[in-house]
């Protein structure tokens, strides 16, 4: 007898399916205990998991690898916040509308790319990063196929399509309301006719049926009045430089001052309850003056890459706040009795100097973070610091160097 | 436990108390950028620095809890 076995695995995960029901009923921000945008307190309700679960792998995650904190700029995109039609993401292509802002989401879509250069070249290595963001991944694939029904569903967006875990129902059949979480079943709709006249239902004391609406609290000033400050402030700071040349009001000092202004409004606000929209401001403009403070040339040595390649006269110092420093020194032509003297500085970015091959090199190399790479020693992550001397027969001259960077990666070769 | 008391607080009107951390490390930053990363050489120190957050955050506190409307 021939016996025809069909191989379909009808009992095993549908990845397609299970991705799609995922996006049909993906998490909402909410409003409520949330710490900064609310991902993983929504992450947390939506598979009835505590949020400081979520938190705690998040951080893991963000330290090991950095895949957390780019999970976390994703979530902030494409989860719709509580009230919200559609997520940032959405809004931004024209599908719904989302309180948050356009130069909110643009600025998020910006700082993905800085997590994303994170997760490959993170501290613990390429595998770290690719392990972190599998370990999340997966770890959100697990919740979603052990626990989708057990927390609170999210609302369908305007591109949510609708939830992909209804049962089905033969044409013609009658459908039963014996399980429907998902409120698929057409049979338990009671939608309100847009065409039907509006009533407005007086309720007694004795009528339970009545729905509790909490009112919207009055929205508070503090943070429109905070940022107002804050970029009157910047204004200010940055004409009084510019007029009266104040050396000592640098870029961080001026960042200073609006990190300032602007945490002021969080403490104002923690007490009036407002201003939480200040939090990621106060923290960028904040860890920003903090960076440029440690920064050798404090941001004031201009942006871009700088390219030189000199052969009569060499400058004192080749410096730059963000970009890259690539120095040829392979066409100088070298004093035999006097030694040349120039330095490179990146605050963040790469600094490459070629030196020839017929001179005499006593280079000090040095990184706050970064890989540095001095003639015939390399070293890498912080705090670095490499002298080499290195002389050669029949030199045609000498050169004394001083290369530094920041954050970022410090060469120094032959030529 | 320090969850459900910050929840508690908040429950009860008090302040928030993240966007008050997030406050005081901006102020935080802001000393930190203005001495030039040494705040440690401000004639006040890192000592009196968290000092002085402390009696300013203390006196935010006590005004909000003894101001006219609470005590209604």
């Amino acid at each position: 007898m021939l016996v025809t076995v069909n191989t379909t695995k009808h009992s095993g995960i549908n990845i397609e399916s299970l991705v799609a029901d995922f996006w049909a009923t993906r998490p909402r921000r909410p409003r409520q205990g949330r710490m900064v945008a609310g991902v993983a307190a929504g992450i947390g309700r939506r598979y009835g998991i505590d949020p400081v679960i979520v938190r705690v792998a998040l951080v893991v995650t963000t330290v090991y690898g950095g895949a957390g904190v780019l999970l976390y700029l994703l979530g902030w995109l494409t989860l719709a916040e509580e009230n919200d039609e559609a997520s940032a993401v959405e809004a931004m292509i024209g599908q719904g509308r989302s309180s948050m802002s356009r130069g909110l989401t643009i600025l998020l879509a910006l700082l993905c790319i800085p997590a994303v250069t994170w997760l490959w070249n993170g501290q613990f290595g390429f595998f770290s990063g690719v392990l972190s963001a599998a370990a999340l991944l997966g770890g959100l694939f697990l919740l979603h196929r052990n626990r989708a029904d057990l927390g609170v569903p999210g609302a369908p967006t305007m591109t949510s399509g609708g939830s992909m875990t209804a049962p089905s129902y033969a044409p013609g059949a009658t459908a039963t309301a014996e399980w429907d979480p998902l409120g698929a079943s057409p049979l338990l709709w009671d939608l309100h006719d847009p065409n039907a006249p509006v009533t407005q239902v007086a309720t007694t004391d004795d009528d339970d049926t009545t729905v509790m609406v909490r009112p919207r609290g009055r929205r508070s000033a503090v943070g429109g009045v905070t940022m107002g400050l804050a970029v009157l402030t910047a204004a200010a700071l940055l004409i009084f430089k510019a007029a009266l040349g104040a050396s000592w009001l640098s870029l961080p000092h001026i960042l200073g001052i609006v990190a300032g202004v602007l945490a002021g409004g969080l403490v104002v606000g923690a007490f009036v309850r407002g201003g939480r929209g200040l939090i990621v401001p106060t923290v960028l403009v904040g860890a920003a003056a903090v960076v440029l403070t440690n920064a050798p040339n404090g941001g004031a040595a201009g942006f871009g890459d700088l390219r030189a390649n000199p052969t009569d006269t060499l400058a004192a110092s080749y410096n730059r706040s963000f970009g890259d420093v690539r120095l040829d020194l392979t066409n100088f032509k070298f004093d035999k009795e006097k030694p040349a003297r120039t330095s490179v500085s990146v605050d963040a970015g790469e600094a490459r100097v070629i030196v020839p091959a017929n001179v005499n090199v006593d280079v000090t190399c040095t990184a706050d973070v970064g890989d540095v790479r001095c003639l015939n020693t390399s070293q890498n992550w912080r705090d670095i610091s490499l002298h080499q001397v290195d002389n050669v027969p029949n030199a045609v001259g000498t050169l004394q160097l001083e290369v530094h960077a920041g954050a970022g990666d410090v060469e120094v070769v032959r030529g | 436990m320090w969850r459900s008391s910050v929840a508690d607080l908040e429950r009860r009107g008090g302040p928030r108390l993240v966007t008050l951390l997030f406050g005081i490390g901006g102020l935080f930053a802001m000393a930190y950028a203005l001495s030039d990363g040494s705040m440690a050489d401000l004639p006040f120190g890192v000592t009196g620095l968290v000092a002085g957050g402390a009696i300013l955050v203390g006196l935010l506190i006590l005004m909000w809890t003894v101001r006219p409307s609470a005590r209604k």
